[in-house]
């Protein structure tokens, strides 16, 4: 479903992808792990197409989306719930949750969605009138994730939801998107920290200094020593 | 005490036409991050065209008015695509000044254009509706000013709705907000700043028609409008609605109590001085924050 090749980005004279090769499967959860500032948070901005890359290709369903704006992508279900969540700090949650439809294809079922949305996590619905800079941390993850859900996702790509969450509230986070895993979505996650992808029947890529260097099950990389003695520090 | 009413009524009446002119300069900055220099050409031309109906048809302002706002919501997404849009994300210049200059431009042009083929005499536009209405003793307002305010009134409300309760309302507010998120919701963001530019411009307009009966209609129309409009938005703190709004009414009553007390000659330095003063002890104006959504 989706196939990277050979993918470079970077900022300005700044390299960071350094041919990235990468595929998701339909149904497949795809886990990429690394240390930051190695690349994981530019490889999905790439792909959803708000970096443009410097050299390679990027398929989504078969069709080259590299170089493609990221309202386009987009609007083809890819959705990139970004790293810092980025509210529209001064609209409600409701009002956050209605712009996730926005696609025409979703716009029509927004009303049903936007109830799907306050069942996977009601505190959204009991604070639908609220501004969204009112709310703490965990929340607006939350809502960042909700307005991803409000409209039909192809791939779903998710920047380290755990960032700058306190354990509980990680915990939370990951039993909801265990919960989206479950309804069968296809899944691109990217997280730097091994512990919270374990429990998940997944695909582990490794990315370090912009390549992918490591490939396996969860179980394969846990057994991997030399990965442990990065990652975990044992 | 009836001159004070009196010139309380009229600061309100000229505040609802400041908040008109000006709203459609903060959505704008609010979006694109730029001051539309052309805003006051959509004065004159809103003017131009009511002046054309009245002077070819013998229709009113208020026809007018719906005919105005189409043809400055066509000038607005044309002069977005030629004047602004080639300059968005375009590396190594500052994109709010080199657009602000380029709007300026399109200023130049389009009152030269109408100086071409209108003249540089005084076009007369009659009012929406003649005569005075007598509030209370001494107190009375024209119509035509009642017909302003209100039409200005629901134009503001109307615009309220619209951002809150519409699909590309709310695509509006979501690109001046967080412009990587708005993307990755799917909108289109260069429609949306056309959408942005058309409705401002379309406001601009429906506030030249008004202004058209009260003044006369020049090449220059806009020049002043521009002006007033740039002092309220830098007041009310850029890209804030709400701040624009109540910048509108305070730079409104302040005009018409200065006129009364001072005279009319003193009205603008007056407004300079406190544009001056705003700059200096709060820079981001009324309600602006500065590095922050606004909308």
């Amino acid at each position: 479903m989706l196939e990277v090749r050979n993918l470079h980005a970077g900022y300005g004279q700044t390299r960071v992808l350094a041919g990235i090769e990468l595929d998701v499967q339909e149904g497949e959860t795809v886990v990429v792990i690394g240390p930051n500032g190695h690349g994981k948070t530019t490889l999905l901005r790439t792909i959803s197409g708000l970096l443009t890359p410097t050299a390679g290709e990027i398929r989504f369903d078969g069709r080259r989306i590299d170089g493609a704006r990221a309202e386009s992508v987009a609007a083809q279900g890819l959705v990139h719930v970004p790293q810092g969540d980025l509210p529209f700090g001064d609209m409600t949650v409701e009002e956050n949750l209605l712009l996730g439809a926005f696609p025409s294809g979703s716009w029509g079922a927004r009303a049903e969605r936007i109830g799907r949305v306050y069942g996977l996590f009601p505190m959204l619905g009991e604070r639908r009138g609220q501004r969204a800079h009112t709310l703490s941390g965990g929340e607006r993850r939350m809502l960042a994730l909700g307005r991803g859900l409000m409209r039909e996702a192809r791939l779903l790509m998710l920047d380290e939801p755990s960032l700058g969450l306190a354990p509980v509230v990680v915990n939370e986070m990951y039993r909801h998107i265990e919960q989206i895993v479950a309804s069968g979505i296809t899944l691109l996650l990217v997280e730097e920290n091994f512990s919270h992808v374990q429990a998940f029947d997944a695909r582990v890529l490794l990315l370090e200094s912009g390549r992918i260097v490591r490939e396996g099950s969860v179980s394969d990389l846990l057994a991997d020593e030399i990965v442990m003695a990065t990652y975990l520090g044992t | 005490m009836a001159a004070l009413i009196q010139a309380i009524v009229s600061g309100l009446v000229t505040g609802s036409i400041y908040a008109l002119m000006t709203v459609g300069m903060t959505l704008i900055y609010g979006t694109l991050r730029t001051l539309n220099m052309a805003h006051g050409s959509m004065v004159m031309i809103g003017g131009y065209v009511s002046w054309m109906l009245f002077a070819g048809f013998g229709w009113g302002p208020l026809v007018g008015l719906v005919a105005a706002s189409m043809v400055a919501f066509a000038f607005g997404i044309v002069i977005q695509q030629i004047a602004v849009r080639p300059l968005i994300g375009r590396t190594g210049f500052d994109f709010e000044m080199t657009a602000f200059i380029s709007t300026f431009a399109v200023t130049i042009v389009l009152s030269n254009v109408a100086l071409q083929i209108y003249g540089a005499r005084n076009k007369a536009v009659p009012p929406v509706i003649r005569g005075r209405f007598h509030l209370i003793e001494g107190v009375s307002v024209s119509w035509h000013s009642m017909v302003m305010a209100a039409v200005a009134i629901t134009m503001l409300v109307g615009l309220g709705v619209f951002l809150s309760k519409t699909r590309y309302g709310l695509a509006i507010s979501a690109v001046a907000q967080e412009l990587d998120a708005a993307r990755l919701m799917g909108i289109p963001v260069g429609r949306v700043y056309n959408l942005t530019m058309a409705v401002s411009s379309a406001l601009a307009a429906v506030a030249g028609v008004l202004l058209a009966s009260v003044f006369f209609v020049s090449p220059v129309a806009g020049d002043l409008p521009l002006l007033k409009a740039l002092i309220v938005a830098i007041f009310g703190g850029l890209g804030s609605i709400r701040g624009t709004i109540l910048a509108a009414y305070v730079i409104g009553l302040l005009e018409s109590l200065i006129s009364l007390y001072f005279g009319v000659k003193w009205s603008l330095p007056t407004l300079f001085f406190v544009i001056m003063l705003v700059m200096l002890v709060r820079p981001t104006g009324l309600f602006g924050r500065p590095q922050e959504a606004r909308l």
